[in-house]
Formats: structure tokens, C-alpha cells, sequence
């Protein structure tokens, strides 16, 4: 009896030490995610209520577009581009306003940000999520002269359709131009107010000019919601390809 | 430790005659352990599966076909573990629409075990993300994120460690730097510590204090970076360190057909893994650990593909 508690005390001893575990074998793949998998029922279930309640949300008509707006660029211009600037400032204007009782001078954003077209048809909620998935704010820069130099300098330069507001008329011709803001010849030694959105204003796209502007001011407001706001207001959706940029070689 | 004086304050025959028993199966059998380790990374809110129209990801993904194919490795593997290496947030309306709440939930329904926090996780500011974490029933780790002075401070762990079938399993998050990528509002007063000096501390700690058996990196930091080669990525990381056994990566949407197998500051093999975006794929590891009597390193075979 003792002979076995000895034996017996030595085995759960040597268990209690941590056994020599080693590494001997590493296998690693890759799983497709795809139809030969079945679903798992009560995840699927789960899931159903959201998708639903987000279906309801998303597929709620706003208004009519008469024809696509897309971003086909067409004089350093598209019709989706000008109704986002457009419709950017228009929103954004009267919240600026309230703010600083003075006008917004123009909008610029970047066409990479407009990440869908919008068919002709009904526009839907989900519209506005497809064009704008990003959670971007509106902010206002106030520039320099010298900084909206730079900015049209960038505008002539990538030869790419930023969306540009109407208040501004942009004539390039080869590599020159002339700029209006508000029906008024650009003054280098002015300031203005411009509309754009955080990601930008921080430099996204190479905006540089959009750095530390003289003044700042965060709108509160994102770019999509701007937008939702205008589908609900208007029953009708267009723009068209107009004169705020001409290029003649 | 409890075991032992159990058995000393014991002493009756049947009772002893119960536990011999016992121990000596454990004892005769020197029994192979496995470990699965299943991971995502930038699933980006990607819920249903891709529609039949989509250009390149037609009828892919889909969380309930996820839920489906883990659930099938966790029947063959009891000790298996789920990890996710960030940007769970931002890519569908349902994001836009319930802020994270969706994601957070399924992912715990999946009972997934622990997750790394990835840049577009701060969408909706870091009270975006802190306000969701009452819907995540799973561990997140980052060892690189200092959150003191922020909402998240003392949610978030450096690492945590995991016992599977007795095998010590430490894991251990690194996130990108944010300045730059994410607006400063929204980060607010999180800061970035240099990811190779914090990963030479853990794993130390990991592997000398701890004991860990596996450690596991899950990054944020993205692959590898062409045109900036000597940016810090998971291949410069696993060049820089060592004793870590794999770094699960994120960020930089790499679709890896296998893992990369690369040699560590210690000239060691080891494995780094991606698994591309949206729920497209699901990456599985599986380790296999032998007893030996004696603590001669044996080689460790790895095979991918």
C-alpha cells in the first residue's frame, strides 16, 4: 500500500510539472467563403430583422432623376460632380451663415470620393450611401489669395474633374487661365471662404492648399447627409455639363 | 499544485485506487495536441454575401456561410480559436446605418476569441467604437495603441492568453499608425508606439514569464509596402523579431493564396498570413504539439498551400 501512494504521489508530481511541449508540425491555407458553403440557419435568422429594417431604410424613394448622373468627364467637368458641388454648398451655405453670418464663396471636393453614379429613375436612399460611403464632413477653409492660387494651379495641373462649385467660371486655355468667384475676377490678394470636406482639408488628394487655412470650421454636418438632405428637398434630380470650366487647347 | 496535497491530505485506499486510475492514462498515452487557429482581417462590414452581379466578388462572402465553415472546424477541432485582425467597421450601409452594432454582435455569435483594432475602427471617432463594446463579446488586444486619456483606456489589452488543451496560447495586437490616416478627432488622445520595439518586450514577456507554447501577432499594419519598402509592415516585423509563431495581418487587403513562410531575426521559419477582405476567405493554421521527455528542440515541419 505505502509502495503504491509513493508511486501514485511521483505520478501526479510529474504531472504537475509543465510537460515539454513542442512544436513539430504547422500546417496553413486558405478557405473560400463561396456558394459550396450552406448557410448557418440560425446566423442567417439572426441577421434577417437588420437586413430588413435596413432594406426599408435604404430603399425609400426620394426623388426622380430624369437622366444619369454620372462621372463621365466631360471639360474637366461631370454631371455628378456638379450636382455634388452644387448641392454641397447649397446645403452647407445657410448652416455656415448662422454661423459667421457671411457667405460660403465655392465648393471644391475630389471625384474620387464619388465612388457611384446615380441611374436615371427613382433615387433612393441608397443612393446617397453608394456615391458616399465614407463618414466625410463638410468643413469651411478660409484661404488666402495665394492659397486659392494654388488650388486653381492644381485644378488647371491634374487635368482631373474635381467637383468645382458654379460660383466659380474656370477659362483654361493650354496652360494658362483665368478664374471668377462669384461673378468676380479671382483677386490674389483677397480671402475666401471654400466648402471641401475633412478628409481633403487634411490633405487628402494631394490638396495641400487646404492646410492650415487662416480659419477653420467643422460644419458638424457629414457630406452625406448633405446629400440625403437635398434628395428629400428636391423632387426632381439633375445637372448638366455647364460653363463654371471651359478648356480650349 | 492543488492536485498534489489533494492526494497527500487523502490517503484511503479507494479514493487512491480512483485517482491511480487515472493518472495513469494520462501518463501511458503521450497524446498529440492540435490547435486550429481561424482568422479574417478587414471583413469591413461585409455581412451578405456579394450579389450574382458583382464584378469581381460575385456571390462571395456572406457571414452566415462563415459561421457555417467554422462551425464544421470546431466539430473536428474542440480547441480551436478565432481571431480577427481589424477594420471589422465601414463598408456597407449596415455600418453607415447601426454604427458597428451588427458586426460586433455576429462576430461574438461566431464567438470569436479576440480581434486587433484596425484605422477604419475609428469611423465614427473612438466614442464610435467604445459605445459598440457592449456588443462584443470577444477580447481586443493592442500593444502599440497607448489609450490612456482616452474612452477605450482599460478596454483594451496589450495581450491576452489563451489555454487550449493545455497549450498556452499568447496573443498579442499591433495597429498602424494613425496620424495621417484618421482624422485627429477621432483618434483623439490615442497614441502609437514604435510596433518593433513593443513587440520585442511582449514577446519576451510572452515566451520568458509566461511560458506561451504558440504566440500569435495579430497586425494592423499591413503586409508588406513596395514603394516604401523600409515602412514597417508584418514581413519587416517578423524580419525584425523573433518567437513569434505567426503574424495575422490586416490593412493592406493582400489576397495571400497561402501563408508566407519567413525567417526571423533568430533565422527561425515562421508564418505570416492575410486573408485579402470582406469575408472572402477564412484563414486556418493548424499547430501540432508533441511530449518529449527531454527539451532538445525538435524541427517543426510547415507546410502551406
Amino acid at each position: 500500500m505505502k509502495k503504491l501512494l509513493l508511486y501514485l504521489l511521483l505520478l501526479v508530481g510529474f504531472a504537475c510539472s509543465k510537460p515539454n511541449q513542442q512544436l513539430t508540425k504547422i500546417t496553413g491555407k486558405r478557405l473560400s467563403i463561396d456558394t459550396t458553403l450552406a448557410s448557418d440557419a440560425a446566423i442567417e435568422e439572426y441577421i434577417t430583422p437588420f437586413r430588413e429594417e435596413l432594406q426599408n431604410v435604404m430603399k425609400k424613394p426620394l426623388c426622380t432623376a430624369p437622366v444619369d448622373l454620372i462621372k463621365t468627364e466631360v471639360n474637366l467637368q461631370s454631371t455628378l460632380g456638379n450636382l455634388f458641388a452644387d448641392l454641397s454648398y447649397e446645403m452647407a451655405n445657410p448652416v455656415f451663415q448662422k454661423l459667421k453670418n457671411t457667405n460660403i464663396d465655392f465648393c471644391l471636393m475630389n471625384s474620387g470620393g464619388l465612388r457611384a453614379n446615380i441611374s436615371k429613375g427613382t433615387v433612393r436612399t441608397e443612393n446617397a450611401f453608394f456615391v458616399m460611403p465614407f463618414e466625410n464632413e463638410l468643413v469651411v477653409t478660409k484661404l488666402s489669395g495665394a492659397k486659392v492660387k494654388e488650388l486653381f494651379d492644381y485644378f488647371v495641373d491634374r487635368r482631373r474633374a474635381h467637383p468645382i462649385s458654379k460660383q466659380v467660371e474656370l477659362n483654361i486655355s493650354g496652360d494658362d487661365y483665368t478664374a471668377k468667384i462669384g461673378g468676380k475676377p479671382f483677386d490674389i490678394n483677397g480671402t475666401y471662404y471654400v466648402l471641401t470636406n475633412d478628409y481633403l482639408q487634411t490633405g487628402g488628394s494631394g490638396m495641400t492648399f487646404f492646410a492650415n487655412p487662416i480659419e477653420l470650421t467643422n460644419l458638424d454636418y457629414l457630406a452625406r447627409d448633405a446629400m440625403l438632405d437635398y434628395l428629400k428637398k428636391v423632387d426632381v434630380l439633375t445637372a448638366k455639363i455647364d460653363n463654371r470650366v471651359t478648356v480650349t487647347p | 499544485m492543488k492536485r498534489r496535497t489533494f492526494v497527500k491530505q487523502l490517503g484511503g485506499a479507494a479514493s487512491l485506487a480512483m485517482l491511480g486510475g487515472a493518472g495513469l492514462t494520462a501518463f501511458t498515452e503521450k497524446k498529440q495536441r492540435h490547435i486550429t487557429i481561424l482568422h479574417t482581417n478587414d471583413t469591413h462590414s461585409h455581412i451578405d454575401p456579394f450579389g450574382p452581379d458583382h464584378r469581381r466578388n460575385a456571390n462571395k462572402g456572406g457571414v452566415a456561410r462563415r459561421a457555417a465553415l467554422i462551425q464544421q472546424i470546431r466539430n473536428e477541432n474542440p480547441n480551436t480559436l478565432l481571431l480577427d485582425a481589424g477594420d471589422i467597421f465601414q463598408g456597407t450601409p449596415y455600418f453607415n446605418y447601426y454604427g458597428g452594432e451588427l458586426e460586433f454582435k455576429l462576430m461574438s455569435k461566431l464567438q470569436y476569441d479576440v480581434a486587433t483594432i484596425g484605422n477604419h475602427d475609428f469611423d465614427n471617432g473612438i466614442d464610435g467604437l467604445y459605445k459598440q463594446l457592449p456588443h462584443a463579446k470577444f477580447d481586443f488586444v493592442s500593444a502599440n495603441y497607448d489609450f490612456t486619456n482616452t474612452v477605450m483606456d482599460t478596454h483594451v489589452d496589450p495581450y491576452k492568453i489563451l489555454v487550449r488543451d493545455g497549450i498556452k496560447i499568447g496573443i498579442f495586437g499591433l495597429g498602424i499608425e494613425l496620424e495621417g490616416l484618421v482624422n485627429k478627432k477621432h483618434y483623439k488622445e490615442t497614441k502609437y508606439l514604435d510596433p518593433i520595439e513593443i513587440t520585442q518586450d511582449i514577446t519576451r514577456k510572452l515566451k520568458e514569464e509566461e511560458q506561451c507554447d504558440l504566440i500569435v501577432c495579430l497586425s494592423h499594419l499591413g503586409y508588406y509596402y513596395r514603394r516604401t519598402p523600409d515602412l514597417i509592415s508584418d514581413l519587416n516585423l517578423a524580419k525584425a523579431t523573433k518567437d513569434i509563431d505567426i503574424i495575422i495581418g490586416g490593412h493592406t487587403h493582400t489576397f495571400l493564396p497561402k501563408p508566407t513562410i519567413v525567417k526571423n531575426v533568430a533565422d527561425q521559419n515562421m508564418l505570416v498570413n492575410q486573408v485579402g477582405c470582406y469575408g472572402l476567405y477564412l484563414g486556418r493554421i493548424d499547430f501540432y504539439f508533441d511530449e518529449f521527455n527531454n527539451k532538445t528542440s525538435k524541427k517543426t515541419t510547415i507546410l502551406v498551400g
